[in-house]
């Protein structure tokens, strides 16, 4: 394979992108419900920095893209920096799944058959 | 969400500082946005904390990740394909696991250079590290209530009255706040107190609060189990009481079901209502259980009874002073509500609240030292960077031949920079790694070190924060020995000067390292002069004569509990049997009891009036008094200064007499003969008996060393002058014996067999009280000494580096010089001045850094000022000494130059 495959936290971090933009009542997609997303969803506590830095490693690939939303009120007038996922993103998360899911194939991990 | 204060500002800027500019204003807003929504969830104490904590962990990794990015080369840019940037990055990754490989195999070629550097760093950064999670548990987040800040303390001084320093007031003080405060959300009152427990077969003595049911709802604190007192409870006078989490599991194991049980605490049986949470430990860790206690009849209060600690919550946003000035002017209308003598009256007149937060009152006594110490190892780091980079410079020089092929063969400059990093970087996490298992060592010493009442510390561990702040250390650590020297010397002008032959091109180097040893040598200094000032305080601390000898005494109380214990004279039989076994046991020279042992418990205090008062000449004063019995002055070797000392029949009923301190017969009785001269227990004719005084005994200072005068003390005896005068329940016995130490056993034996019911406990040595009493100044002192100990090592292992790297730079120079006839001494005086005179400038810039320093310590000095002339001169002269021996050396190996070897090796 040519390409850097994605690890497991910009994984989560894509899907926590993807999930907080397509959700019925979407607001901004930044940072904090990122964090809060996958907190919620992997039910542990996951690195503030960490989820900030993988973004900005991210937009360094391409795979997410950035861009300053409306200025808000509970923020003084401040704008939020709202993010999404890039087409390249989503081709990237989709390989993989699709390598994962080759690997899983036909495997029935359970503890007393692997040794 | 708004009102809250901002969040910190130097973790703001600190993040500021740490983040890229284009990151940095968007982090800095969300994390503002979670900061207020935590402060609105958890309180502003909570919200703060986790500031600092994201502050941190953002700082740590945003500076590694800009690290990465530097030596990738990966800008700030947004790169529209992903795919082209990759080759690059790939090609980065590889050259830098290739330059760490490289690294760590040059290191291990040279193991000395390697050790001494590794042990260097993880002697600093464990000390830094294990000292951080100290402060971290006891400073930075001591109160775990909500709101925390807005809880203060109010205490009361009354300058020109007859009370001296600060006091806490009376109930009266209490009623009339809680009303009349509107600054006040709410305040509690409280009274410390030891007492026995007693639950089945367990009995012990606890330290317990008597608190006012509004004292958990100032503190905002919520049980685990049951309920807390409430205002009905105070009302009705219910016997109720909760229980710590510790009493709670070691007692009744955990038991679900406690809330109505009843059992008895404080002389009373009393039902337990709740158990509080673990992390509640008010005012101190020790406390185990907290009875409801108010006052009996708020309309009839006698004012002037003081001692009461008052805690209140002001309304967000109160200033202190403007809280006090409130609170002056409701004290000032006390006379008129509640009444009270002349003397109450003056005391009002003068009297002015002081209003402290709580936190300050709880820590503030072990704040300093600890500062003081975090910054004492702070100095230590410098210094080890400063060594490390010393050592570091003397390699890359040795490495020049080395660094100019790789210049020349191609290697670009960040190419060179790049090589230096990765060893030092390695070095570090040796250095850091090591320095955890030192700090994981030290913590637990550290913690049985510390002194008493330090709260918090059981919480102290090692955790992911010390962690955290441990590679911080060691990444600065890494950028102050590392970066500087590879950034200098793979200059393009320096490399050119490294293709000459070696020997003159390191003029430049000379001066980075005398001017790195000349700092070396002031931190050094300062710290040697803080270490010698504090071992000067201990030193004049133990000449302190207390008044009494704490040598060879062994001590232990006993809480008997029978049905025929029950008024003064059955628990004096008790008491006067138990002395006279005690005094059969083999060694034992002579044995005394007394109701508030000295450095251990606080006496109680009385108004006690004389025919003076009583004629109107002078208000009843409050003076501390105790009860002994036995020979307690003959153990404890109290002096007799007239009159005679307590007989077996003072302690029977009727035979009222007293004895009373130096100090005591001069307050009562100034220029007059106090034998035979009569004192009343109370003021009141009818209820209280005159005593009569038949003996005056030396002063003894009770509290502890630095108690400025002693107090003037009243000693009673073991009964008073009716049945149910007074009840001497549990006094502390004292033993005089040449075996105090190891008399516990049998001490325990005779009590099984005379009383097996009562508990034995505090049990110790007057010597370890009196360690103890010492603990807060030999505890710094003891991080002082090992801190500047480490310096001066440090300091003189410099100065003999450098020193050493000269000669050897100069062994041309000496050969021709000694093969010329120059004396081998002189060859050795030059090398000696040489080192001397950058070690003199050391001193120099170390004093009049110390100079502007030891101020910080002036609260635990004692007996010497910060700026005493003796210990400034002593310790310069020791940081001479030290150096002049480490430029021997060197000097040393340059007059042993063999000429003709030396000139025909070049």
């Amino acid at each position: 394979m040519s390409r850097e495959a994605l690890g497991e936290f910009e994984q989560l971090v894509l899907l926590a992108i993807i999930r907080l933009t397509t959700a019925t009542d979407a607001g901004d997609v930044y940072g904090v419900p990122i964090v809060e997303e996958i907190e919620a969803r992997t039910r542990r506590k996951v690195s503030r920095a960490a989820v900030y830095i993988a973004l900005r490693r991210l937009e360094h690939k391409g795979l997410v893209a950035t861009w300053m939303g409306a200025p808000t009120q509970e923020r003084g007038g401040k704008s939020r920096r709202c993010v999404k996922v890039t087409r390249t993103g989503i081709q990237m998360l989709r390989e993989s799944r699709q390598a994962l899911n080759e690997m899983w194939r036909g495997l029935d991990p359970r503890p007393e058959k692997i040794r | 969400m708004t009102g809250w204060p901002p969040p910190p500002l130097l973790a703001r800027y600190l993040l500021t500082l740490a983040l890229p500019p284009d990151d940095r204003d968007h982090v800095l807003d969300d994390l503002e946005d979670v900061y207020r929504n935590r402060c609105d969830d958890l309180g502003h104490r909570a919200a703060r904390h986790w500031y600092w904590r994201e502050t941190i962990s953002f700082a740590g990794r945003f500076a590694f990740e800009r690290l990465i990015e530097l030596v990738r080369g990966v800008g700030p840019v947004i790169e529209p394909d992903p795919r082209e940037r990759r080759p690059h990055m790939e090609g980065a990754v590889d050259r830098w696991t290739g330059e760490f490989r490289h690294a760590a195999r040059r290191l291990l070629r040279a193991p000395g250079f390697t050790l001494i550097c590794a042990a260097t760093l993880a002697l600093a950064i464990g000390a830094n590290t294990a000292i951080f999670t100290v402060v971290d548990a006891v400073l930075i987040n001591p109160l775990s209530y909500p709101a925390a800040e807005r809880l203060v303390m109010i205490r009361g001084i009354a300058p020109g009255s007859e009370l001296r320093g600060e006091f806490d007031p009376g109930p009266e003080f209490f009623v009339a706040y809680r009303d009349e405060a509107n600054l006040l959300e709410d305040i509690g009152m409280f009274r410390l107190m030891q007492s026995t427990a007693r639950a089945d077969d367990k009995v012990d003595r606890l330290y317990m609060v008597a608190a006012s049911a509004s004292l958990f709802s100032t503190l905002g604190a919520r049980p685990l189990v049951g309920r807390l007192p409430t205002r009905e409870d105070d009302m009705q006078r219910t016997p109720v009481m909760v229980i710590s989490h510790w009493l709670w599991t070691t007692w009744f194991g955990a038991d679900p079901g406690i809330v109505g049980r009843s059992f008895e605490a404080a002389g009373q049986r009393r039902t337990v209502i709740g158990v509080m949470r673990p992390e509640f430990r008010f005012p101190d860790a020790r406390r185990a259980i907290w009875i409801r206690a108010s006052i009996a009849d708020e309309r009839r209060i006698a004012p002037g009874s003081l001692g009461f600690f008052l805690v209140g919550r002001t309304k967000p946003g109160v200033k202190h002073s403007v809280l006090a000035a409130q609170l002056d002017a409701i004290a000032k209308g006390l006379p008129e509500r509640f009444g009270g003598d002349a003397s109450y009256a003056r005391l009002i007149a003068h009297h002015r609240p002081v209003v402290r937060s709580l936190e300050e009152q709880l820590v503030g006594r072990i704040s300093q030292p600890l500062w003081i110490i975090l910054s004492t190892v702070g100095i230590v780091f410098l210094i080890a960077c400063a060594n490390v980079a010393n050592l570091f410079i003397a390699r890359a020089e040795s490495r020049r031949r080395d660094l100019a092929v790789r210049h020349a063969l191609g290697a670009g400059r960040l190419g060179l920079i790049r090589s230096q990093a990765a060893e030092a970087l390695l070095l570090a996490t040796a250095g850091a790694a090591g320095g955890v298992s030192i700090a994981a060592a030290m913590v637990p010493l550290l913690v049985r070190a510390a002194p008493e009442g330090v709260p918090n510390l059981d919480l102290v561990a090692v955790n992911p924060l010390a962690l955290a702040f441990t590679a911080a250390l060691a990444l600065l650590a890494a950028c102050l020995f590392g970066l500087v020297p590879a950034i200098r010397f793979s200059r393009p002008g320096a490399l050119a000067d490294l293709r000459q032959a070696g020997g003159v091109g390191g003029a430049r180097g000379h001066v980075t390292r005398n001017v790195l040893v000349v700092a070396q040598t002031a931190a050094a200094l300062v710290l040697l002069v803080a270490a010698g000032l504090l071992a000067r305080s201990l030193w004049e601390l133990s000449r302190v004569d207390l008044g009494y000898d704490t040598k060879d005494v062994f001590t232990f109380q006993v809480a008997p509990s029978r049905k025929e214990l029950n008024d003064g004279p059955s628990f004096a039989l008790f008491h006067q049997g138990l002395l006279e076994r005690l005094g059969g046991i083999p060694g034992v020279e002579s044995v005394g009891l007394v109701n508030e042992l000295p450095l251990d418990e606080a006496f109680g205090r009385g108004r006690f009036g004389t025919e003076r008062t009583e004629a109107g000449a002078a208000a009843p004063p409050i003076l501390p008094y105790t009860h002994v019995a036995g020979d307690y002055f003959q153990t404890l070797r109290v002096a007799l200064v007239s009159g005679r000392l307590f007989e077996s029949t003072d302690h029977q009923v009727g035979m009222a007499n007293a004895i009373v301190s130096r100090s005591a017969a001069q307050h009562l009785w100034p220029s007059e003969d106090p034998l035979g001269k009569r004192l009343r227990f109370g003021t009141d004719p009818a209820a209280d008996p005159w005593l009569t005084i038949v003996g005056v005994v030396e002063d003894i200072r009770a509290t502890g060393f630095r108690q400025d005068a002693p107090d003037p003390l009243i000693y009673l005896p073991l009964v008073g002058p009716a049945p149910r005068t007074w009840v001497v329940g549990s006094p502390a016995y004292v033993v005089r014996s040449p075996r105090a130490a190891s008399m516990a056993a049998d001490v325990r034996a005779l009590l099984r067999e005379y009383a097996p019911e009562a508990p034995m406990y505090r049990i110790f040595t007057m010597e370890a009280l009196s360690r103890r009493a010492l603990a807060q100044v030999s505890f710094t002192l003891i991080m002082l000494g090992i801190a500047s100990g480490l310096a001066l090592i440090l300091g003189a292992v410099g100065l003999y580096g450098v020193l050493s790297y000269i000669i050897a730079q100069r062994t041309r120079e000496i050969a021709v010089r000694m093969a010329l006839g120059a004396e081998a001494t002189a060859v050795r005086r030059m090398v000696v001045v040489q080192g001397g005179r950058v070690a003199l400038i050391g001193v120099a810039l170390g004093v009049l850094a110390a100079l502007a320093t030891t101020r910080v310590l002036e609260s635990l000095l004692f007996g010497v000022t910060a700026l005493d002339v003796s210990t400034f001169l002593a310790m310069s002269g020791l940081m001479l000494a030290v150096a002049v021996m480490a430029s021997y050396l060197p000097a040393h190996r340059a007059s042993a130059v063999d000429p003709i070897q030396a000139l025909r090796t070049d």
